[in-house]
């Protein structure tokens, strides 16, 4: 039988909207079982996220919006209330068998919830408690509230995207999100390790700043060491390794191609396949380096060519002569002609449940951390029905009786 | 702190890895790992990106090396020699992983694949990094920079405003994405191991990573008739006010979901003239109504911005309750009172650039704190404790230097 790599691994999980989900949706992904709580008082904001409900939902209670499907997928739904005695003590009964407690709430909204560890590991001493709030758990700024385009523009990188000498552009999707959720899964997979061999659970504190601005470092010591500070470089090379190195305009609406050229072997066979006009041999692009002085006018030449031709097109001739170069897809260009995404099995076609529901099935990404040896993908679509694994989860999991769970219903555990 | 309170002290690490690789490899020594970073006779390739400590291109005065590679050790190899292939191979005998970023196929090449090396140690980890990944029809795609697999992946389409060209993340922004979801089925695969007593390889696809992040893109085109998520600037489509805004002394940067009101009490503190936006039927936690006014709404928050610095609004905005923050550049971030005060940075001696401060833990663990107390190593540092530990003598090593192995 299969085994999935965190299948031991369970997940008492009280993130929501991003970064904090996708956490949990990774562990997931590799097998854990994340029991995503959530309570009438405290829905994952996400239920809503941009207003898109499959067409047939009347309430974001009885089904989540896509985008929540998505990062809630290979999860299990519990409508647990933990700031009432009798949820608490679910919560309890449920912290004694499980690996992992995770947050990314403010610091007053993780202590509001009792979820600090110095509580939780008088339960369970080998108990790992995760907090990701925007800027930590603690310090000067750790109640500033933030979201992924506030973490991107205060860690640097926002102002290192777009055109030199023009506005700055942001980047077009809230990649801090993503990257604190990878960071923090990490950070648990190591803390699971500590356990392995010290038997000791653990508190992390995670700032969802310190995750971004870790990736920037190179970048930083150029300003502590050598007091310069980079502009953003446009589409050129970011460490002048290559030209041309671009974006180009390419044949049709809104379609671009990326070419790259870093050696001069590259070069010679890039002006082949352009069938070697004579500007390919003027001395301003004879070496590397005079083609990375001259590449504002080397790009204008490049990009009389590319228009000619469809990005495909340039794609095909490019990676055939082996020269970098790629499409710049749109998410319709990913989700209906990449055949290497598909046969990779990275795009995964997901049934959702409820086929009176439009649509009735959605194609989502799938698990960048491929196996070669186990397939790991979207086991089960999110809990969409707020409560939705409740009964099982209490009995089977638990073990609790029809009458326990009766007494907490009438204590309003499960709201 | 002793060694062993760090998470990771047990794993032995082999890396062959360039910048798309490289932070994988400094998650994991940061949690405690021994990572040897096997690098060609004259120094790893990445040693020649900048930028460069006083401007000098010098393989040991490189930022991206300087950086990535905090606390690993180094040794040069050369994987296609005869007596460097032995030594790769006893190398990958007595690992735990091994890191790698080369072609597809070429390992295979040089019979040191991941098939060949299971042979050797069946419990091995292998990860390896590639644009595209190592099957599908792509696999050997050619792109010598991190913007291709950017564009493939479709990043770069929807970043950039509409009326200019499509433009790329700064930064290898891709590369960290690629390193972390590297560590990640990394230790994964480690922790699975135990169970089933057998290594694994992790196939991480860069174009893979950017493709992951575009969940929006992909629930808007299937939910709403076909509907391409562009271009857009820094704007959010769905919130007003958002994204960049210009200050006195740059620029700063709002995500106003849900918080209209406390925006208008700001404004109107401000003696700005809000007009009929400040209509409580605009404070829904969708802004619905309110997007539908986004040139205004934008044109208010410019004249905002007129009156202060990023800093004064990050302080103010977040004392509303505002989700204000500063467009931050390296002198920011160095300055930055929170970050100093949970001591983010940490100083590292290198015989080379001298004591520098570096950014450090991206996470802070109680039990089993974060390491980056040793620079990155010069070319080839540890050639004689590494290979005197696999038991070859200095003679071997001068044997093995005569030919082109180390």
């Amino acid at each position: 039988m299969v085994r999935f790599p965190l299948e031991d691994i369970r997940v008492i999980d009280f993130t929501w909207v991003l970064a904090g989900s996708h956490a949990t949706r990774l562990l997931a992904d590799l097998g854990a079982q994340v029991i995503k709580v959530e309570s009438k008082a405290k829905l994952d904001g996400w239920r809503i996220g941009y207003g898109m409900l499959r067409e047939g939902v009347t309430s974001p209670v009885e089904e989540g919006s896509g985008i929540f499907q998505q990062e809630n997928r290979n999860k299990i739904g519990l409508c647990l209330n933990v700031t009432v005695p009798r949820g608490r003590e679910v919560f309890e009964r449920l912290v004694k068998i499980s690996d992992v407690v995770t947050a990314n709430l403010s610091p007053r909204g993780f202590v509001k919830m009792g979820l600090e560890w110095e509580k939780l590991r008088e339960i369970n001493p080998r108990i790992i408690v995760v907090s990701m709030p925007g800027l930590g758990n603690w310090g000067p700024h750790s109640g500033f509230i933030t979201f992924g385009p506030n973490l991107q523009a205060l860690s640097g990188m926002t102002g290192l995207t777009g055109y030199p000498g023009q506005e700055p552009v942001g980047v077009g999707t809230p990649w801090a999100d993503y990257l604190a959720g990878m960071t923090m899964a990490t950070a648990i997979l190591a803390a699971l390790e500590y356990r392995q061999k010290s038997g000791k659970g653990q508190f992390i504190d995670i700032s969802q700043q310190e995750a971004c601005t870790s990736v920037l470092g190179s970048y930083l010591l150029d300003w502590e060491a050598n007091k310069k500070m980079r502009e953003n470089q446009g589409n050129h090379h970011p460490a002048g390794g290559a030209a041309p190195h671009n974006c180009y305009k390419c044949k049709g609406e809104d379609r671009w191609c990326v070419i790259s050229v870093a050696s001069d072997k590259e070069w010679e066979s890039f002006c082949d396949v352009l069938g070697n006009p004579d500007w390919t041999k003027d001395t301003r692009f004879a070496t590397a380096l005079s083609r990375i002085h001259n590449q504002e006018e080397l790009d204008k030449l490049v990009e009389a060519w590319t228009v000619n031709y469809s990005p495909e097109e340039v794609t095909q001739m490019m990676q055939r002569a082996g020269v970098s170069a790629g499409i710049v897809q749109n998410i319709k260009d990913i989700i209906e002609h990449d055949t290497h995404l598909r046969e990779r099995g990275f795009l995964v076609d997901l049934k959702l449940p409820h086929p009176e529901r439009k649509p009735q099935s959605v194609i989502l990404p799938g698990v960048v951390t491929k196996f070669a040896g186990t397939e790991l993908t979207i086991r089960h679509p999110a809990p969409g029905r707020l409560g939705e694994d409740n009964v099982r989860l209490l009995k089977e999991t638990l073990g609790m009786t029809e009458e326990e769970i009766a007494r907490a219903t009438a204590d309003g555990a499960f709201e | 702190m002793t060694k062993e309170d760090t998470a990771l002290e047990d794993l032995r690490v082999i890396e062959l890895a360039n910048e798309c690789g490289v932070y994988c490899g400094k998650l994991l020594v940061g949690m405690g790992a021994h990572v040897i970073k096997v690098e060609r006779p004259g120094g790893d390739a990445t040693r020649s990106i900048g930028p460069f400590f006083q401007d000098d291109p010098h393989p040991e005065k490189s930022f991206q090396f300087a950086y990535h590679n905090t606390g690993k050790k180094s040794i040069t190899l050369n994987i296609e020699t005869k007596g460097g292939k032995e030594i790769f191979k006893k190398l990958a005998e007595s690992c735990d992983v091994l890191v790698e970023t080369f072609p597809v196929g070429y390992m295979d090449s040089l019979g040191l694949g991941y098939a060949s090396l299971k042979e050797l140690n069946p419990k091995l980890v292998m990860t390896s990094i590639t644009p595209f990944g190592q099957t599908g029809p792509n696999k050997d795609y050619k792109a010598s920079s991190e913007s291709i697999p950017l564009a493939m992946g479709g990043l770069m389409f929807t970043t950039g405003e509409q009326s200019t060209p499509p433009v790329q993340v700064g930064n290898f922004l891709i590369g960290y994405a690629a390193g972390i979801y590297a560590a990640l089925g990394t230790l994964a695969a480690i922790h699975n191991r135990r169970f089933t007593g057998k290594g694994e390889h992790i196939d991480i696809s860069m174009q893979e990573c950017v493709a992951s992040w575009l969940e929006a893109s992909y629930i808007r085109y299937q939910y709403g008739n076909g509907k391409i998520t562009t271009r857009f600037g820094s704007k959010l489509l769905s919130a007003t006010p958002s994204g960049l805004y210009p200050c006195k002394d740059g620029y700063f940067c709002v995500t106003g979901v849900g918080r209209w009101n406390l925006i208008v009490a700001w404004l109107v503190s401000e003696g700005i003239e809000v007009g009929d936006l400040a209509d409580p039927k605009y404070e829904t936690m969708d802004g619905i109504l309110l997007v539908d006014h986004r040139g205004r709404v934008d044109q208010l928050m410019c004249e905002l911005g007129t009156k202060y610095t990023k800093l004064e609004l990050m302080i103010e905005g977040q004392k509303r309750g505002v989700p204000v923050t500063i467009m931050g550049n390296a002198k920011d971030v160095y300055e930055d009172e929170h970050l100093k005060a949970r001591k983010y940075f940490v100083e590292v001696k290198h015989p080379v650039l001298g004591k520098l401060k570096y950014p450090g833990a991206p996470y802070k663990m109680t039990e089993s704190p974060w390491r980056i107390d040793n620079a990155a190593p010069l070319i080839g540092e540890h050639n004689e404790e590494v290979y005197a530990a696999m038991g070859f003598s200095r003679d071997d090593l001068v044997t093995l230097k005569a030919a082109k192995a180390i």
